[in-house]
């Protein structure tokens, strides 16, 4: 199943070992509660799940020492918006560059992470695609990887689906040249057949963990994604504290996580 | 003419009769998702098969399909530069056919004209210039016009401007007279090459372009249902003169798109080839 061009740069080294999906933690989305001392945090969860995950992705300032990352893979976000924070969701907000691939790439980092927003207007779109652009030849100036995580605001008003605006993200994600790309949900598998499969661009699905505290486990839907996508990556880490402080739910946890492809 | 560039327009344009056939694949940056993007492959395929002269294409495609062709087979490439929203443009809110639709226009510059000579081994690169009444979009895609040209410039780069006439909002305006505009600021600006639509007065454009001593490409303009329509449409654009055809959605749309490439290179080539 990790067939892809791009995954047999990466390191992935638990993937390869258990024969399953990379799974990747996403620590950037920005809505951590003020108490979080993230690189603290982000040592703690990397240190406890150190068997489980393949990658990280890190806001730039929350890049710990690359040493304790056991060879797994560091990729940073590149830019920042707070259209994707709560008190913002779904605002016309743009999508502001942040960092120099350049310099982190001289930090041991394995790729970037740029994000496209897509969905409520074209006011920011434009921008949003042109920092996509220079961001793309930037990376490869430095033979870095980038991926691109799409978010879909609000879906279209004249009622065009979820699926249709994952779609039009995925084409220009494949036109823009990007090794890999992060979609919303599970059921964008028909994006993921039509159009990352023609491109044989891996599509790794984004699922919050904050379904995850609960003791009845979506089991069922995150064995789908294990079945339908190249990979998972979760966000709202921040959850994963009270995963830790409950060593029951952390068991559980850990298991659904070892879940194995089907036909994979 | 520069050596660089002289060289680099050969390799678009057949030295048998200076003429070229070039299939445009870079619609998925700019359009919905349709048939016409998930068919790419075989578009691309039926290019290379053919025998087309040129390729366009984006940066995410060339890199894509770079390796799938062996050595010496593949066309020549002529690279998108930019990115625009025009494509997905509703004049009328009524119109359902579009996925986000916008309601103005927007466009950038994406690549450079040295990424598209030494990264992605681009014949040419190829650039907008929208000619509106109102001069709004004009004056933007001027700007970028003239820089790409005088970055292709630099590194003996072709540059191909894409002129086209915006009547949107606009229904009074003269679309032929916008063209003409077009057409002229594309020639004082020092492109290689126009590309344009196919008008009434192709043969004064043509004319007018010949004498600055430039190429002319005509596009298909979008998916016609009769095939036969399309060819004939093609073929009077040939004999009013133009150097070359640059189609893509008629192309990509089809039902067996390497068919009607062939069918087009017999028309742009026809000492080779006599299917029709």
């Amino acid at each position: 199943m990790i067939a892809r061009s791009i995954f047999k740069e990466l390191k992935l080294p638990i993937a390869r070992e258990k024969g399953r999906l990379p799974i990747f933690f996403d620590f950037t989305l920005g809505n951590f509660p003020a108490e979080f001392k993230l690189p603290q945090f982000i040592h703690d969860v990397v240190s406890q799940t150190s068997d489980t995950i393949d990658g990280i992705i890190l806001s730039p300032q929350s890049l710990p020492d690359t040493g304790l990352m056991g060879g797994k893979e560091i990729w940073v976000r590149a830019d920042w918006t707070s259209a994707l924070l709560p008190t913002n969701w779904g605002e016309k907000e743009p999508v502001v560059p942040l960092i120099n691939p350049r310099y982190w790439a001289q930090r041991g980092i394995s790729g970037v992470v740029g994000t496209l927003l897509l969905g409520n207007s074209s006011s920011n779109e434009a921008d949003n695609i042109q920092h996509l652009a220079s961001l793309r030849s930037q990376s490869l100036d430095i033979g870095l990887p980038m991926a691109i995580d799409l978010h879909v605001l609000k879906e279209g008003e004249d009622g065009e689906s979820f699926i249709e605006i994952v779609e039009l993200g995925l084409n220009l994600a494949v036109e823009l040249g990007c090794d890999m790309v992060i979609v919303p949900r599970e059921d964008c598998l028909a994006s993921n057949q039509n159009i990352a499969k023609i491109a044989e661009l891996p599509v790794l699905a984004r699922q919050s963990l904050n379904n995850f505290t609960s003791e009845d486990q979506p089991s069922e839907s995150w064995k789908t994604l294990f079945v339908k996508m190249d990979g998972i990556i979760f966000t709202d880490i921040h959850q994963w504290k009270q995963l830790i402080d409950n060593p029951r739910i952390l068991q559980m946890g850990m298991k659904l996580l070892e879940i194995q492809p089907v036909g994979g | 003419m520069d050596g660089g560039i002289d060289i680099r327009m050969k390799r678009i344009f057949s030295a048998k009769d200076n003429r070229a056939l070039c299939i445009a694949c870079d619609h998925g940056l700019m359009t919905d998702p349709n048939k016409s993007w998930l068919q790419i492959s075989e578009v691309i395929s039926g290019a290379v098969q053919e025998k087309a002269d040129g390729l366009l294409l984006s940066s995410g495609q060339i890199s894509r399909f770079v390796s799938t062709y062996g050595r010496g087979c593949m066309p020549a490439f002529i690279v998108r530069t930019d990115w625009t929203n025009l494509l997905r443009f509703r004049e009328n809110p009524d119109d359902k056919s579009k996925l986000l639709p916008v309601d103005h226009m927007e466009y950038r510059r994406l690549i450079t004209a040295r990424e598209v000579l030494y990264r992605y081994g681009g014949a040419a690169a190829i650039g907008f210039l929208f000619v509106d009444p109102d001069g709004k979009m004009e004056s933007l895609t001027i700007k970028a016009s003239r820089e790409l040209i005088e970055e292709c410039h630099e590194i003996g780069l072709p540059c191909i401007i894409e002129a086209l006439p915006l009547t949107i909002g606009n229904p009074d305006t003269d679309p032929a007279e916008l063209l003409r505009r077009g057409v002229q600021t594309a020639l004082e600006l020092g492109a290689e090459a126009i590309k344009m639509p196919l008008t009434d007065d192709i043969q004064y454009l043509v004319s007018t372009i010949h004498q600055a001593g430039k190429w002319v490409f005509v596009l298909g303009g979008g998916n016609l249902a009769d095939e036969n329509v399309f060819i004939g449409l093609m073929q009077q654009a040939l004999s009013s003169g133009v150097d070359g055809l640059l189609v893509g959605r008629n192309v990509s749309q089809s039902q067996d798109p390497a068919r009607l490439i062939h069918k087009l290179h017999s028309i742009v080539h026809p000492e080779n080839k006599s299917v029709l």
